[in-house]
């Protein structure tokens, strides 16, 4: 039926070079469906249409158009200047984009790495078969669902350098402490110290992770005389490893998207909170300078180039995770 | 088979509304594009030829000020009053979502804007329209306005804007904490030299040499570089926009006197206590706690959103910002910005959005709203309304704003890269203690490059 109404009459020697192909492989398998899975497959992308729309709109038209866009000089109004590659060209003589970059990093680094060591160390605790379990999870998961904002704002009253309450409880032990807003070297750490606060998706992925554990394999380790410590470095963290490689993955992304908690710290962090990337460009993230180029300066040519960038660093960093993490994730 | 072709129909058609709808009503991509030299050379052109279209049915103004929504729309219901078309006011709109609106299918009629930095960028992007024509159309009267407010509203020639509300900036100092600290509360500094000897007076320590209370922070609650250097006779870009004028020694001074504030205290304390002294908007900013004696600030301090919010118990003074010592002729010299009304040039019905436009800069309606706020009115007529000169906060500003050493700085495309800048350089200069001169010089060579670009040069 389908072949007749779409092909017209057959002909052996078309039909046999097609069948080859894939084209022609995926007509013979249209084929072979009875009418009732055609009518179901029909319906099926009938009730997804809605999806595809979406998805066509508001993904696929933006992300093509701004890797157009990243060979342009683009105004919002007026038609765009074809550039070629001088978008991409530019970022090699931006001081900022390095500093950017570096300061990403920075966060990938120290961030998601201590992110990573501290969920799992809540993780194995909070598995540990005590009274209360339930509670103590609670209150480590607690501070995920806080929004951004709100968080961020909190922290600026934690963090602050003169009534905050990690200033005053550091000080109660004689230590004077850092101003975590205006002092670049101690920027980062701050918004680091919030992320960690935050960490209990992590946590919950952890623990997810430490229950599939097969107890078989660590009452081998007991029978072997294995120590705690053994046990834990060479059977648990092992176990757990594809958890590691995913939550690695999802830190590097998120790290290249971080925005909102930088905004906020950099807005509402004194007198010089209107610079973004305050206190001397040390929290201007990728993202942040993204935003600074494409919608303050009003560049989006370049900022589209940034964006796709962005996509190429995350992609490849990606890539070499996955690769790297065969070596030490068992799966 | 009739129905898979009715599914595959209705699909492609609602995809091809929805791709057409998304997309930008300006010209093709491949279209050659004029120099951005050459769109200024006429702009008014392509806006008045074209045709009249029907008369709105509502007309939507966005602002950017977040404060008293209810009280602005009640103002533009008295146009609605007068000529029957509905005004949707749409107060607190922020930058991102101007931009935003005015590239859209559904721009806003009107754009009240709370700063005057986007002007020069948004006209060299084609997003605002001239409106010389449509000022002659509607017989504004803009001999009647003030002239630096005004002249921020030029770009390449032409009219961008209209300047509404005028802000003026001056020094508030708090009455009690001058008796305090043993000085006459009724007089303020009368020279920058004399602000620093004020300060070191009114500012204390803790046991730990920790700041509890500071005389005065110079950008505090934001920067106030401009206005330190029209004190210091200066200016950032040269009156005809041609040239970026950071690396003066003007600007140097200026920069070098704010850096003193830091210097004295120790940077790294004032970075502290700035930490900890509060959000402009809300309660426990710095001035209204006691903490701060002395604020740089504009008109509507005064207003029921500030200080009468806040502190309606203060006793505080105002008087013109003080001048360099050696400089006694630029004794209540101010810098005044404020808020600027634009049309951008998407919207649907210039004309009518023109005759809103008209209507707002008459002084009766200008007085109505500007008295409320308070705010300082572009009218000259307005501004000699008894309402004004009644209130002593607000006749002081308007006495500053008649006084012939009330100027503006140049606004133009790279307005806002200057002021980037500068903020950048005040970060290394107050609180990482660099020599203001290098930084500025290597601004003042990397802008000037972006402005040629913008000038064709």
């Amino acid at each position: 039926m389908l072949k007749e109404e779409s092909m017209g009459k057959p002909e052996k020697g078309r039909l046999s070079s097609l069948g080859r192909t894939r084209l022609g492989k995926r007509i013979r398998r249209r084929e072979m469906w009875s009418p009732k899975t055609r009518r179901n497959f029909r319906t099926g992308i009938l009730f997804i249409s809605l999806w595809i729309i979406g998805f066509l709109a508001f993904n696929l038209y933006p992300i093509i158009a701004s890797l157009y866009y990243s060979f342009t000089e683009y105004h919002i109004l007026k038609p765009k200047i074809w550039v070629g590659l001088a978008n991409y060209a530019l970022v090699f003589q931006d001081p900022l984009f390095i500093k950017a970059m570096s300061n990403t990093i920075y966060m990938i680094v120290f961030g998601v790495s201590l992110s990573l060591i501290l969920s799992f160390s809540c993780a194995v605790l909070l598995n540990l078969k005590i009274r209360g379990q339930s509670i103590y999870r609670m209150i480590y998961f607690l501070p995920s669902i806080v929004p951004t904002v709100a968080a961020t704002l909190l922290f600026l009253w934690v963090l602050n350098p003169q009534m905050g309450f990690l200033h005053t409880t550091l000080g109660k032990i004689g230590i004077v402490g850092p101003d975590w807003f205006k002092d670049p070297v101690w920027s980062k750490p701050g918004l680091i110290i919030l992320n960690l606060w935050g960490m209990g998706q992590g946590i919950v992925v952890y623990l997810s992770g430490l229950q599939d554990v097969p107890v078989s394999l660590i009452e081998a380790a007991e029978l072997d005389g294995a120590s705690w410590w053994q046990r834990l470095r060479y059977v648990t963290i092992p176990m757990v490893a594809p958890i590691t490689v995913f939550l690695l993955i999802m830190g590097v992304i998120g790290m290249f998207q971080y925005f909102s908690q930088a905004y906020v710290f950099a807005a509402g962090s004194g007198s010089m909170g209107g610079v973004l990337g305050s206190p001397l460009h040390s929290t201007l993230f990728y993202s942040v300078y993204l935003w600074t180029v494409g919608f303050m300066q009003l560049n989006l040519g370049y900022a589209s180039a940034l964006a796709w960038i962005m996509f190429i660093v995350i992609m490849i960093s990606t890539a070499l995770l996955l690769r790297s993490s065969k070596r030490w994730a068992y799966y | 088979m009739l129905a898979r072709r009715l599914y595959t129909s209705i699909t492609f058609l609602v995809l091809l509304s929805l791709l057409v709808s998304c997309a930008p009503k300006t010209a093709t991509p491949t279209e050659e594009a004029p120099k951005p030299t050459e769109a200024v050379a006429d702009p008014t052109e392509e806006i008045v030829s074209e045709p009249p279209t029907e008369e709105p049915k509502l007309l939507r103004v966005w602002m950017s000020w977040p404060e008293s929504p209810e009280q602005i729309q009640a103002f533009f219901d008295g146009y609605t009053a007068l000529t029957g078309v509905p005004i949707e006011v749409n107060t607190g709109v922020d930058y991102m979502k101007m931009i935003a609106g005015i590239s859209g299918a559904e721009p806003p009629d009107l754009i009240v804007q709370g700063d005057i930095y986007s002007v020069g960028m948004w006209a060299m992007e084609g997003m605002i329209a001239p409106i010389d024509d449509l000022i002659t159309k509607h017989e504004i009267d803009i001999d009647d306005m003030y002239d630096p407010p005004l002249s921020q509203c030029t770009y390449g020639g032409f009219y961008y804007c209209l300047p509404w509300g005028v802000d003026n900036y001056a020094l508030y100092w708090n009455k009690d904490m001058f008796e305090e600290a043993g000085l006459d509360p009724d007089t303020p500094p009368k020279t920058m030299e004399e602000m620093l000897e004020f300060s070191d007076i009114l500012t204390k320590t803790d046991d730990n040499g920790n700041l509890t209370q500071v005389g005065f922070i110079p950008d505090f609650p934001w920067f106030h570089t401009d206005l330190y250097l029209a004190m210091y006779g200066s200016t950032w870009q040269s009156p005809d926009g041609t040239e970026v004028w950071l690396d003066t020694p003007e600007m140097i001074a200026t920069m070098r006197w704010q850096q003193e504030f830091y210097t004295r205290y120790g940077a790294d304390n004032v970075g502290r206590f700035l930490s900890a002294a509060g959000n402009y908007l809300g309660a426990d900013s710095g001035f209204y706690t006691n903490k701060i004696a002395m604020l740089v600030i504009g008109e509507w301090q005064s207003g029921p959103d500030y200080l009468q919010k806040f502190r309606p118990d203060m006793d505080y003074g105002i008087a013109p910002m003080p001048y360099p010592e050696d400089f006694p002729e630029r004794e209540a010299t101010s810098v005044l910005w404020g808020t600027v009304v634009m049309i951008p040039s998407s919207a649907v019905d210039i004309d009518a959005s023109a005759k809103l436009m008209a209507w707002m800069m008459l002084p009766g309606p200008q007085v109505d709203m500007m008295i409320q706020l308070p705010n300082l009115p572009s009218s000259r007529a307005a501004a000699e309304d008894p309402r004004f000169l009644e209130n002593e906060d607000l006749a002081l500003f308007i006495e500053m704003m008649n006084n012939y050493n009330a100027q503006t700085l140049y606004v133009g495309p790279v307005t806002f890269d200057i002021l980037m800048a500068i903020m950048e350089i005040q970060e290394k200069v107050f609180l990482g203690g660099e020599d203001p001169e290098t930084l500025l010089q290597e601004a003042d060579l990397t802008i000037q490059e972006k402005l040629d670009g913008i000038l064709g040069q």
